[in-house]
């Protein structure tokens, strides 16, 4: 980001920006909504430019379950966006974080509606059955 | 592995239940249990029974879709359980402390679960593979602002 002073330099990857303008669309359909949102991602990524991941004001976790770049942590930040329910509301941020050089790559945006797939509807009538 | 083969898909759905008609020693014990449960789903999630995963699974995913519900029907219930709750506390039966401690332990035991399944889904491991193999590139207030507003 631009302001000044940052006390951590955050750079994005091309897929957090398609998964970025895809939520904006998926979950909001009115322009009073999408700017809620931008004001809501702003907050957000200012914050991080300004205390780091691991920032109280943030509900993060390492991510202990994927390998991550050596010197890079993977975290995730758990995030609720306005004006949402249910899984759609389940908004993740993944980033790259290295302490070293105080820089957060922003990587991922998505919602429970993407991952982890509901399971298949034949699953699910399968599991009924199972009772 | 003493817990893991404690665990029952019957009580992992009990969990997920309307535990606030429960009186409050119960609701301690669910939220001691629940707190176990996310215990061993952060250190062994893989040696778990497999229904207790699709128990577990259930648990997560009906707590994540948990919101007002729209129709009538649910409304009315909605209304009933919150009533019943009201009365519950109002009569000492529960703490709004346990409540609040329970609310908080199957919350996170929900997330813990999530995690895990998405970090299962081969979806999201090749979205997060291509993702770091990307180059990264300056983020700026403008460029969040077209994002979000042009999609």
């Amino acid at each position: 980001m631009n302001s000044a002073p940052s006390s951590w330099t955050l750079r994005r990857k091309p897929s957090f920006a398609k998964d970025l303008k895809r939520l904006a669309k998926d979950l909001y359909k009115s322009d009073r909504q999408r700017q809620d949102f931008l004001r809501f991602v702003v907050s957000f990524v200012e914050v991080l430019e300004r205390c780091g991941p691991s920032c109280p004001q943030l509900d993060a976790r390492v991510m202990t379950g994927v390998p991550a770049p050596e010197g890079c942590k993977l975290y995730k930040f758990y995030l609720r966006p306005p004006e949402t329910r249910g899984a759609s509301g389940e908004m993740r941020v993944l980033a790259l974080v290295n302490e070293a050089d105080r820089t957060i790559e922003l990587l991922m945006a998505y919602t429970h509606a993407d991952y982890p797939k509901q399971p298949h509807p034949e699953e699910i009538l399968q599991r009924i059955e199972e009772g | 592995m003493g817990t893991v083969v404690a665990l029952k898909s019957a009580e992992v759905r009990t969990l997920g239940e309307v535990a606030w008609s429960l009186p409050s020693a119960r609701l301690r014990e669910l939220t001691s249990y629940a707190r176990e449960l996310r215990r061993e789903v952060e250190e062994r999630w893989e040696e778990l029974p497999s229904d207790s995963r699709k128990a577990l699974e259930d648990l997560a995913r009906s707590w994540e879709d948990r919101s007002l519900p729209r129709d009538l029907f649910g409304k009315v219930r909605a209304f009933w359980e919150g009533l019943k709750l009201s009365l519950a506390l109002a009569r000492g039966q529960i703490t709004r402390e346990d409540l609040g401690e329970f609310l908080h332990e199957v919350s996170l035991l929900s997330r813990r679960v999530m995690d895990r399944l998405e970090e299962e889904d081969p979806a999201f491991q090749e979205a997060l593979r291509k993702a770091l193999a990307e180059e990264s590139l300056p983020l700026s207030k403008d460029e969040l602002r077209a994002l979000i507003l042009d999609p």
